[in-house]
């Protein structure tokens, strides 16, 4: 099920790297943003409630969503009920979540948030998301770890808007230990772990290369490549968002990506796509650095009937 | 809030008795867990669990599960814990009303959508969150409620101050994992083992890429050179032994033992261990000690060091794994015993490891105290004399001074000599 009218076209959801900096965004035509605060599990910046207050407030053209995508622990959540009462009372117009401690706050309080359900991992078919549309999740990222192809056939079972990150770095995992500090620990090694976003990782044998930082949530590790995705804009005018990460990014690439991106979806909208993507994968790609595909081309192996088709052989 | 004691004749009994829940790969396994105590067991079934090499059982082998638990007042949870995808969804109904024909008591599920299903269709099972979806606070459980689920497994980063909370205000069934293994990043959420070797973990395919060496670079400069241990994300095994007194008093409904890829010897002493310590504790919680002698036990089964896990507080270096992976190897089992003859003194046994004349072995059993002997004889079936057991699964006569029982086995114990 397509839940877009003819014409709509899709929107662009940027995370705010840095607040001071929205002016720029703006100009490179984006109007929707995420915002990180306190509660965030990972973001490119930490706003406090009182520089969100008055970003939305100076903004109110502009589209915000804040944020609260950890998996809260119950002593956190007496604090997490009054931040979010503080945030319906100034008009951030969603939330990008996913525990669902989180929704149903939002559901028993009646706040009127957008609520964007994005497990990173667990949105995988279009029959749960509508299941969850009967529970206040109004809009969903899907898995990361899905092809393409079976992106847009979720697009089309899913009665609710789906989003689909198109830009930037990628989450890979997350663990409410402090591993970094640990490590640090048990080497003892000397090296900064706080606000440090220059720490990778690569497994011994592996070419991969991820990010990984540390706060008080615990750990997140990062892809260090970014998301490309200039070239297949055009299957993906049936999501509702297409949002760009610019964690771990400075602020000439971030422009420099949002410039390259906003030029390909007046393409499309223009009709001039076709003509234009091999210059604009061209020009993304000229830029120094690195790029993946994720897993939009590929798919891991463990299928259900792989696994099927496994066990026959083993009992034969 | 629940009771959870009472006193009786002068003396206080825990009333609300937590079901000791263990997981089984195989019908031996499950029989295994429910002879040394299991309340109820769970095994995966083979359409839509998530441990794909985890020898999910056939309706057939979960009908034979269910009977066989019937007859010890035991229950049978099936995991239907697969993230479903597009071209999963085909066959969902039909699975679920074969389990509750069959009389599973309950399913776990992670996809919200058969949590759904099983709700429409009215099932007499009972539908239990999986650990996948990693619950950590009272909001996330009622919002399982309005789901319509019975109970929610909590994640594995649970504190027991926060159980403490979560245990006063439930209105579900909650279940709490008290040993196994433990994943180092929250369950479900991780990609690692995509990214590595393209498997998908949330489809049973998980090549525990986190527990591998890595170096770690900073501005990419690497900061770990060859003497230096290498960055690893490898958590030792979880065994809450010491503290399952304080979870029962707490009143939680369930406690979880982790593998249902595990060996027959770990689930038998595994089982067999927090059996005996909650019915003790339960018995008579205001005169209970903790003793040594459990934690020794469950160490015989270790696969790894093990650890409290997040049960006080946020694991630090201890909790992990750096430098050896410390997968060592187990007490070695050695006798499966098939029964016990008092006239001739000798225990009918099933080898299962290569043991010799000589050796001692640790004979351990849901019906009595561990007992050590040394194997003075062996008898193969036609009862001729041999001095070394080495074929699998062969029946052989051992000599025994102590009266043995069906199902109990032997370890073999290290010494000087061995």
């Amino acid at each position: 099920m397509c839940y877009k009218k003819k014409g709509e076209f899709m929107i662009s959801v940027v995370s705010l790297h840095d607040h001071h900096c929205i002016d720029d965004y703006i100009k490179c035509g984006i109007t929707t943003f995420v915002l990180g605060c306190e509660y965030s599990l990972y973001h490119s910046s930490r706003m406090s409630l009182t520089d969100i207050k008055s970003l939305v407030e100076s903004h109110k053209e502009l589209t915000f969503f804040v944020a609260m995508n950890a998996l809260y622990d119950q002593h956190y959540m007496n604090d997490i009920k009054m931040f979010i009462k503080e945030l319906s009372l100034i008009h951030v117009h969603g939330m990008i979540f996913q525990d669902f401690g989180i929704l149903n706050i939002v559901d028993d309080c009646n706040y009127d948030f957008e609520m964007i359900y994005h497990p990173e991992t667990l949105n995988t078919n279009g029959a749960t998301l509508n299941v969850l549309s009967e529970f206040g999740v109004d809009a969903a990222c899907l898995s990361r770890v899905i092809p393409l192809v079976e992106q847009i056939d979720i697009v089309k079972t899913s009665r609710i808007p789906l989003m689909i990150q198109i830009a930037g770095v990628e989450f890979v995992a997350a663990s409410k230990r402090h591993l970094l500090s640990n490590y640090r620990d048990a080497s003892q090694l000397d090296f900064e772990i706080e606000n440090n976003h220059k720490l990778t990782i690569q497994a011994r044998g592996s070419q991969l290369r991820f990010q990984i930082i540390e706060d008080r949530f615990g750990t997140v590790v990062h892809t260090s490549t970014r998301l490309n995705m200039i070239d297949v804009l055009d299957q993906l005018t049936d999501f509702k968002y297409i949002f760009i990460e610019t964690m771990f990014n400075d602020q000439e690439e971030i422009k420099q990506t949002l410039s390259v991106y906003q030029q390909a979806l007046e393409a499309l909208e223009n009709h001039t796509y076709d003509t234009q993507k091999e210059h604009l994968l061209k020009t993304l790609e000229a830029m120094p650095y690195e790029y993946d595909r994720g897993f939009m081309f590929d798919q891991t192996v463990y299928k259900l009937e792989d696994v099927r088709k496994m066990e026959n052989e083993n009992n034969q | 809030m629940k009771t959870i004691s009472k006193v009786i004749d002068g003396k206080r009994v825990i009333i609300k008795k937590p079901e000791l829940l263990a997981p089984a790969g195989s019908l031996e396994k499950l029989k295994t867990a429910i002879i040394y105590g299991a309340d109820a067991v769970f095994v995966g079934g083979k359409e839509f669990s998530l441990r794909s090499q985890a020898s999910n059982f056939t309706l057939e082998d979960i009908s034979e599960a269910v009977e066989f638990a019937n007859g010890y007042g035991a229950h049978i949870h099936v995991t239907c814990n697969i993230i479903l995808h597009n071209d999963n969804l085909e066959g969902i109904r039909e699975y679920l009303k074969a389990l509750d024909d069959i009389g599973v008591t309950a399913i776990i599920v992670a996809d919200p959508y058969i949590m759904s299903i099983a709700r429409d269709m009215k099932l007499k099972l009972e539908v239990h969150v999986s650990t996948q979806l990693s619950t950590l606070n009272l909001e996330a459980i009622q919002f399982y409620k309005k789901l319509g689920v019975d109970r929610v497994v909590l994640g594995r980063e649970t504190t027991y101050e926060d159980l403490k909370e979560i245990m006063a205000h439930t209105p579900l069934d909650i279940e709490y994992f008290i040993h196994g293994a433990m994943c180092i990043h929250y369950s479900g959420r991780c990609m690692l083992s995509n990214y590595m070797s393209r498997r998908d973990a949330n489809r049973g395919g998980c090549s525990q890429s986190c527990r591998w060496f890595y170096d770690l670079y900073d501005n990419g400069m690497k900061l770990n050179q060859e003497d230096d241990v290498p960055f690893s994300m490898s958590s030792k095994d979880m065994a809450l032994v010491n503290h399952i007194h304080e979870c029962i008093e707490l009143g939680v409904d369930s406690f979880k033992i982790e593998g249902r890829m595990k060996s027959l010897h770990y689930i038998a002493t595994v089982v067999s261990t927090y059996r005996k310590l909650i019915d003790e504790y339960c018995e008579d919680p205001d005169h209970f000690v903790v003793e040594k002698d459990f934690e020794k036990e469950i160490e015989k089964a270790a696969n790894r060091s093990l650890s409290h896990g997040f049960f006080f507080e946020n694991p630090t270096k201890q909790e992990q794994l750096f430098q050896l992976r410390d997968e060592h190897p187990t007490q070695e089992f050695i006798i499966r015993v098939l029964g016990y003859n008092e006239e001739t003194g000798l225990a009918h046994i099933e080898q299962r490891n290569h043991f010799k004349v000589g050796e001692t072995v640790e004979i351990f059993s849901p019906h009595q105290k561990n007992m050590i002997f040394k194997i003075e004889k062996i008898y193969n079936k036609d009862m001729e004399e041999v001095d070394v057991a080495n074929h699998p699964m062969e029946e052989l006569y051992i000599p025994l001074d102590k009266m043995v029982f069906e199902h109990d086995m032997g370890r073999k114990v290290k010494t000087n000599e061995s």
